[in-house]
C-alpha cells in the first residue's frame, strides 16, 4: 500500500543531563524552623531513567526471578528524585527484556513507573533523607507537606482583605505568611500546638466532585480533602493576576489563554504541579497502628455561623499528583490510595475480603447502606459534631472499587513495595493507575503563531482537546467515590473532567467575528476558587 | 529479541516516528463511499473465498477490516486505529493494528461478525486483503460484489460514522423502495460507540450529552478538518477520537 500524505511534525525532546537529584528544603511542614532555606522549592531530575525491570508486567504474575530488586537498582530509583517529565515509549523499557507485547501497555508501564517515582520523591522525608532511611516514620513530614514546596489552594485564593498571597523564599518570610493567614478560630490552639498542619475546609473539602456527596469512614467521620500547588503554578497565577476574581475578569486578561508552564527534562524544568489529597480522621487506636502516613492537624471547619477549629490526627488515604509536561499538555494524572480503603467489587462478590477497610464493613450483614450509595442529606458538617457525620454514627459509607487495578499496576506496586523497607508506612499505598493523553500527535500540537508565549499549547484546533486519555476512566475510591465506572462523561476521567475547567475570564458569549473568548483554565479548577 | 515497532509515542530524542499517511485522498474515498452505497450490479467476488470465519484476534483480519473501513468511510486508517503505526518494510497485512484506550475497532469487528447473517463479512475482508494496495480497488471490488456484501459494506460505513447498526436487509429494502419508510431501524451499539461516531469529528460537533470539545468552542467558526493550512496539523481529520 502506498502512503503519500501530509507530514507530522516530529517532536524530539532533548534529554536533559542536569542531575539535580536531591532536595535541600528544610523540614518545616508548616512548622516554625530555624535556618533560612537556600533552595527555593522542589527541584526535579531531568536525567533519563527508564524502568529497568526484566520481564512483562502485564500478566497476572510477576516475572520469575524479578524480585528482590537488586540493591543498586533500588538505590538508584528510590533516590532518583522527582521526574521533570515522563520518559515513555511504545517499544521498550530500560531493560529490553522488559518489553510488553502491546505498545499501549509499554506506554502505560512507562507512566506508571513515572508515577511511582513521583510518589516516592514527594513522600520522602522533608529533611532530605531518603524514603528508605531507618529514621523515616509514619508521621515523618514529607516533601510535599513542606511549605517551601507546596502551598494550599486556600492560602492562594484568599478573601479580598487578605490579598495578595505571598510565598517568600526565606523561612522567616514563609513562617510570617503562615501566621498572617492563621484563621482566628485556630490561633489559640496554634499557640498551644504550633507544629500542627492547618487544614481549612470549604465545601470541596468534604463534598466530592460535582457535589456527589461526602465520604464517611467506618468510625462515622468525614473524609477531608485538600488541594495544593507548587511554586511554578503559584508564580503563573500571580504573574497573571489570577488569584482574584477581579484579576481574572480584568480587561488585561480577556484574551489570556491560560497555559501553565510545563515540566521538561531539558533544563530540568519542574513545571506546574498540583496535588489533591484525602485524609481520614484517625482514632488513637488507628494512629497507634502506624498504618497510615499521618499528620497532626488543626482542621478549620467549613464557613458558617460557628466555625470550630478542631485538633485531629489525619491519616493519608488518597493522593493525586498532577503534572503538566511539555509532551503531555493535558497533564499526567497519578492516583494513589491506601490499600485498605475499600475492596474490589469482584473481591466482594467472591467473598475474598481482607478487612478491616476504611470505607467498607465486612461485618455488615443487614441494614447496610447500599454499596457506593451517597449518604443521606444533609451533607454539611454540623459544627456541634465537629467532623462526625451523625451524632449516632448511623451512617457509614459502604464503598467498593468498581474497576479493579490492572495486573500491570498490581505488579508495579509489588515491585516498588519490594524496594521499600518492610516496615515502611508507604507499603500501605498503591498506585491505582496513571491517566495520560494517549494521542501523541494531538498532545504535541503547539501554536504556530509567532511569538505565542511558552509553552504555546494549542487546543483550539483539536476536535478533542483531551487527546484520548488512557485509561479512558480512572477513579480513586476516596476522591471520585461516586463517579466510578465506565459510562462516558458520567464516570470519572481526570482529563475529560478537568478539560471543562474554567475561570472567571470574560465568557465566550457573543464574541466579535473572528475573535475568541475562552475562559478555559488549562485543566485546573483552582481558578474557580478565586474570590 | 524481536524488532520493535515504530515509536509513535516516543518522547526520547533518538526516537524515530513513522506515521501512516493517506493512501487515497479523502475526496476520492468519499466518492467511493457513495458508489459503494449505491445499488449496483451483482458481480463475482474478487479473490479467494474466505474459508475461515473472521477473527478479531487475527492481526491480518483486523488490518483487512481497517483497510476496508478506511476505503469505505473515506478516512485514514489512523483515525480508526489511533495506535496503528506503519512499518514500511512490511506488508500492510502483516502490521500491528495496535491497541488504543478505546479500541472501538475491536468492538465493531465483533459486532459485525455477530450480526452478519449472510457470511459476507469474510468476503469483504478478503476483498480488502486482495486489494490492499489500493483503496480505489477495494471500493471497485465491493461495488462489484453481491448485494449481501454491498449492503453489509453500507452498514459498516454507518457504524463507523454513527456508532449505530443498521441491518443490511433494512438498508437493502430502503434502496429497493426509497422513501417508503419513515425511519430505518437502528441500534446504538454501545455507550462507547455513541461517543465515537466519525460524524462528530468531521463536523466539529458532539453527540447529545457528551463532549470533549474545548470550553467555548461554540464561539468560533467550525474547522474544516481537512484544511491542512488553517485548521489541522495533519491535513486529514485528526487521529483524535474522544
Amino acid at each position: 500500500m502506498r502512503f503519500n500524505g501530509p507530514n507530522r511534525t516530529e517532536l524530539a525532546i532533548a534529554v536533559g543531563l542536569i542531575s539535580l537529584l536531591m532536595f535541600s528544603a528544610q523540614s518545616m511542614a508548616q512548622t516554625a524552623a530555624t535556618p533560612a532555606t537556600t533552595q527555593v522549592g522542589l527541584q526535579c531530575n531531568g536525567t533519563l531513567l527508564l524502568d529497568p525491570f526484566n520481564g512483562s508486567l502485564a500478566g497476572p504474575n510477576l516475572p520469575a526471578g524479578l524480585l528482590p530488586i537488586d540493591a543498586s537498582v533500588k538505590d538508584k530509583i528510590l533516590k532518583s528524585g522527582l521526574p521533570c517529565q515522563e520518559n515513555v515509549s511504545t517499544g521498550a523499557q530500560g531493560d529490553l527484556a522488559g518489553v510488553e507485547s502491546v505498545g499501549l501497555e509499554n506506554l502505560q508501564r512507562g507512566f506508571d513507573f513515572y508515577s511511582w517515582r513521583t510518589f516516592i520523591a514527594l513522600n520522602s522525608p522533608a529533611d532530605g533523607t531518603p524514603i528508605d532511611s531507618a529514621s523515616t516514620q509514619a508521621d515523618t513530614p514529607t516533601r510535599w507537606e513542606d511549605m517551601n514546596n507546596f502551598k494550599q489552594l486556600l492560602d492562594v485564593m484568599l478573601p479580598t482583605d487578605l490579598q495578595p498571597p505571598r510565598w517568600p523564599t526565606d523561612l522567616n518570610g514563609m513562617t510570617a505568611e503562615r501566621e498572617r493567614l492563621m484563621p482566628k478560630e485556630c490561633r489559640d490552639l496554634h499557640r498551644q500546638m504550633p507544629d500542627r498542619m492547618i487544614v481549612k475546609m470549604i465545601e470541596e473539602s468534604f463534598n466530592e466532585p460535582f457535589k456527589t456527596g461526602p465520604l464517611i469512614d467506618q468510625n462515622g467521620h468525614y473524609a477531608v480533602f485538600d488541594i495544593l500547588m507548587n511554586r511554578q503554578m503559584f508564580k503563573y497565577i500571580m504573574d497573571h493576576h489570577l488569584n482574584t476574581k477581579a484579576g481574572q475578569m480584568s480587561a488585561a486578561n480577556s484574551d489570556l489563554l491560560v497555559d501553565f508552564p510545563p515540566g521538561q527534562n531539558s533544563g530540568a524544568e519542574f513545571g506546574a504541579f498540583m496535588l489533591k489529597v484525602s485524609w481520614k480522621i484517625l482514632t488513637d487506636g488507628e494512629a497507634a497502628t502506624k498504618n497510615f502516613h499521618m499528620r497532626k492537624a488543626l482542621v478549620l471547619m467549613p464557613p458558617g455561623a460557628d466555625r470550630p477549629c478542631v485538633p485531629e490526627t489525619l491519616g493519608l488515604i488518597g493522593f493525586h499528583a498532577v503534572h503538566k509536561t511539555a509532551t503531555r499538555p493535558q497533564w499526567i494524572w497519578t492516583s494513589f490510595e491506601h490499600s485498605k480503603n475499600v475492596p474490589d467489587k469482584d473481591e466482594v462478590a467472591a467473598g475474598k475480603l481482607v478487612g478491616p477497610y476504611n470505607f467498607f464493613s465486612v461485618k455488615c450483614q443487614a441494614d447496610c447502606p447500599a454499596v457506593n450509595a451517597t449518604p443521606p442529606t444533609p451533607w454539611d458538617p454540623d459544627p456541634a459534631l465537629r467532623l462526625r457525620f451523625r451524632k449516632d454514627d448511623s451512617f457509614k459509607s459502604q464503598i467498593v472499587r468498581e474497576t479493579p487495578l490492572t495486573d500491570a499496576a498490581k505488579n508495579m506496586n509489588a515491585i516498588f513495595h519490594n524496594m521499600l523497607p518492610s516496615n515502611s508506612v508507604w507499603q500501605n499505598y498503591m498506585l491505582i493507575s496513571t491517566q495520560w493523553p494517549s494521542e501523541f500527535a494531538c498532545a504535541s500540537l503547539h501554536s504556530q503563531v509567532p511569538g505565542a508565549p511558552a509553552p504555546g499549547t494549542d487546543f483550539i484546533k483539536q476536535p478533542d482537546m483531551t487527546c484520548s486519555p488512557a485509561p479512558t476512566f480512572m477513579a480513586n475510591s476516596t476522591l471520585e467515590t461516586y463517579s466510578q465506572g465506565d459510562v462516558p462523561l458520567a464516570s470519572s476521567s481526570c482529563i475529560a473532567c478537568h478539560g471543562n475547567a474554567v475561570g472567571f475570564q470574560k465568557g465566550a458569549s457573543a464574541p466579535k467575528p473572528g475573535q475568541m473568548h475562552l475562559n478555559q483554565s488549562d485543566f485546573t479548577f483552582m481558578l474557580e476558587k478565586a474570590q | 529479541m524481536r524488532e520493535l515497532p515504530k515509536q509513535r509515542h516516543d518522547d526520547r530524542s533518538d526516537a524515530t516516528r513513522l506515521e501512516p499517511e493517506s493512501f487515497v485522498s479523502r475526496r476520492r474515498m468519499l466518492a467511493g463511499t457513495v458508489a459503494t452505497t449505491a445499488a449496483a450490479a451483482v458481480a463475482p467476488i474478487a479473490g479467494a473465498a474466505y474459508a475461515a470465519g473472521p477473527d478479531v484476534n487475527s492481526p491480518q483480519d483486523m488490518m483487512a477490516f481497517l483497510l476496508l473501513s478506511a476505503a469505505l468511510a473515506g478516512v485514514h486508517v489512523v483515525n480508526l486505529a489511533p495506535e496503528f503505526s506503519q512499518d514500511i518494510k512490511k506488508d500492510i497485512l502483516d502490521q500491528d493494528p495496535g491497541v488504543d484506550p478505546i479500541n472501538v475497532k475491536n468492538d465493531y469487528f465483533r459486532w459485525i461478525n455477530a450480526h452478519d447473517s449472510t457470511s459476507s463479512f469474510g468476503k469483504l475482508l478478503q476483498i480488502a486483503k486482495d486489494n490492499r494496495q489500493s483503496g480505489i480497488n477495494i471500493i471497485a471490488a465491493v461495488n462489484a460484489s453481491d448485494d449481501s456484501a454491498k449492503f453489509l459494506a453500507r452498514s459498516i460505513v454507518l457504524l463507523w460514522y454513527l456508532g449505530s447498526w443498521y441491518e443490511p436487509a433494512d438498508l437493502k429494502a430502503n434502496a429497493a423502495t426509497p422513501g417508503t419508510r419513515a425511519v430505518t431501524p437502528s441500534v446504538v451499539v454501545s455507550s462507547k460507540a455513541y461517543t465515537q461516531g466519525l460524524v462528530w469529528q468531521i463536523v466539529g460537533a458532539h453527540p447529545m450529552g457528551y463532549s470533549n470539545l474545548q470550553f467555548g468552542y461554540w464561539s468560533r467558526d467550525p474547522n474544516d478538518p481537512n484544511d491542512a493550512v488553517q485548521n489541522s496539523n495533519f491535513g486529514v481529520i485528526t487521529a483524535t477520537i474522544p
